[in-house]
């Protein structure tokens, strides 16, 4: 489904990856963990061109989107992601932050988009608070609005970007059994993420980055039970 | 009639009761109309130029950039002079010879470079998270501006954006340098005339309250817009739906936080 071959991203004189390589098949859940500064958000934010690579190529569903000419508002349509703060819309109800891009970007008559957004609501328990602001809702709660707003687009892939880091201990658990369920039911799924509990349960491989590379990628038991690189085995004696 | 020199110049009710007439017949409609257009081509110009001085190529922003500091730094009789008799003088007559339309496009252009900056700060105040969920839903910028940004930023500017359009219906009165013809007179332009006519400068405390009459209750409505938009929907009393939650108090995920939280 990805295939990014080499992919290197600098800021001015900082270069934050370093050449990574990385595939995930259709239907594959994907962690990547690492310290904070390891390149792990701007990897996933290239994945949707939020950040543009300086060189290296990616290759999405036989598209080669690093390509000049890339219409990246299609490509963006079909790429759901999730942000650390939520980054729902406040001055709209919980409704339309799901209904809006239905609507404006895959053209679906007001009230359809409506429909189909209630029932992405449903799916993660919040169509009671549909006529709400986000403002009035938990952080967990706002959470899997966001969530429900990227699905209702129905993305061949998914993106988080570290979307259980804001919320406070006790919210964790419902957005990552979300977030499993989403996992199990086959989505494709590129978790950048500090919850080992989920990287270890719910995804198919770990990808550890160091220093804007991938330092070690496998199956979670190996990358859990038995890393090989030094800085994988410091770096998980210091979190687990 | 009193003998009170400073009553007799400028409170006198006979000549502010005939001037009251004279200036709502015709000119405060022309004042409305000037101020009105004046300030639709403001916003415009204030959008466009906000999208350009956020540019990140810097010859986007410059001529946004010199538009500005020139129009602000500019009186407003000079803009008006060179927009309404500086222009048709150069064969520039977009209007033909009425000075109506030049005078709705200097203070168009004037309110535009205030409105430019105010717009500006608007957008800017926007969290930049907004742009970029709006941005990977797949929208292009000009939707997520008008559907995200916009709608969000407009809310924090609204008492300087009222304050703009209060002084563009108070500059409005300096297109009187340009000569307005019968029918298309403006509320000081009468004043002005009537002040001329009867050697009284009671007329001015005529048109003085006129423009009163539009202003304070301008500000008012502005006041109340601002106060109703942030008090708006949602914010009430906790939704009722949540009690017939099933899942209510045992998940704390579904608890809703009383009071807004960002």
């Amino acid at each position: 489904m990805i295939t990014i071959e080499n992919l290197h991203k600098s800021y001015g004189p900082i270069e934050v990856l370093r050449g990574v390589d990385l595939q995930i098949a259709k239907g594959e859940t994907v962690s990547v963990i690492g310290a904070s500064g390891s390149g792990k958000s701007t990897l996933l934010k290239c994945v949707n061109l939020m950040e543009r690579p300086t060189s290296g190529r990616i290759v999405f569903d036989g598209l080669t989107i690093t390509d000049p000419g890339v219409k990246v508002d299609a490509l963006r349509a079909r790429i759901g992601m999730v942000f650390q703060h939520f980054n729902l819309f406040p001055h709209m109800s919980v409704l339309d932050n799901v209904a809006v891009a239905l609507v404006n970007v895959r053209k679906m008559p007001r009230t359809r988009a409506k429909e189909t957004a209630l029932k992405q609501l449903a799916g993660v328990g919040l169509d009671h608070l549909a006529g709400q602001r986000p403002g009035r809702l938990s952080g967990g709660q706002q959470q899997r609005v966001a969530i429900a707003r990227a699905l209702a687009m129905e993305p061949d892939v998914m993106l988080f970007d570290e979307a259980t880091s804001a919320l406070d201990p006790e919210l964790v658990k419902g957005v990552l059994a979300i977030m499993k369920d989403l996992a199990t039911s086959g989505m494709t799924m590129l978790v950048v993420t500090h919850e080992m509990g989920f990287s270890r349960e719910a995804s198919d491989r770990v990808v550890f980055m160091d220093g804007g590379v991938v330092a070690e990628a496998g199956p979670p038991a190996q990358i859990f039970e038995s890393p090989h690189h030094p800085r994988l085995q410091r770096f998980l004696s210091q979190i687990l | 009639m009193s003998d009170n020199p400073l009553i007799r110049t400028f409170f006198n009710g006979d000549v502010i009761a005939d001037t009251f007439p004279r200036l709502l017949a015709e000119g405060i409609w022309n004042t409305l109309l000037i101020a009105f257009l004046s300030i639709l081509v403001g916003v415009v110009i204030g959008l466009v130029g906000a999208m350009l001085l956020l540019s990140t190529r810097w010859w986007v922003r410059l001529p946004a950039r010199m538009y500005v500091d020139v129009f602000r730094g500019l009186p407003v009789v000079v803009t008006i002079m060179v927009v309404g008799v500086g222009l048709p003088a150069a064969g520039f007559r977009p209007f033909g010879r009425d000075a109506f339309g030049y005078a709705v496009l200097a203070v168009g252009i004037i309110s535009g470079a205030y409105l430019t900056e105010i717009f500006r700060s608007g957008i800017q105040s926007v969290d930049t998270g907004q742009m970029q969920a709006a941005r990977s839903l797949g929208m292009s910028y000009l939707s997520a501006m008008r559907l995200v940004i916009v709608p969000q930023g407009i809310r924090r500017i609204l008492p300087a954006m009222g304050g703009q359009f209060v002084k563009d219906v108070k500059e409005s009165s300096l297109v009187y340098v340009l000569g307005l013809s019968v029918g298309s007179r403006d509320l000081f332009f009468i004043a002005q005339e009537e002040v001329a006519r009867t050697y009284n400068s009671s007329p001015l405390i005529a048109v003085g309250i006129c423009y009163l009459a539009i202003t304070i209750p301008l500000t008012y409505g502005v006041n109340r817009l601002d106060r109703r938009l942030r008090e708006g929907p949602g914010q009430g009393p906790a939704p009722s739906g949540d009690a017939a939650d099933p899942a209510g108090p045992t998940d704390p995920d579904l608890a809703v936080v009383s009071g807004g939280v960002k």
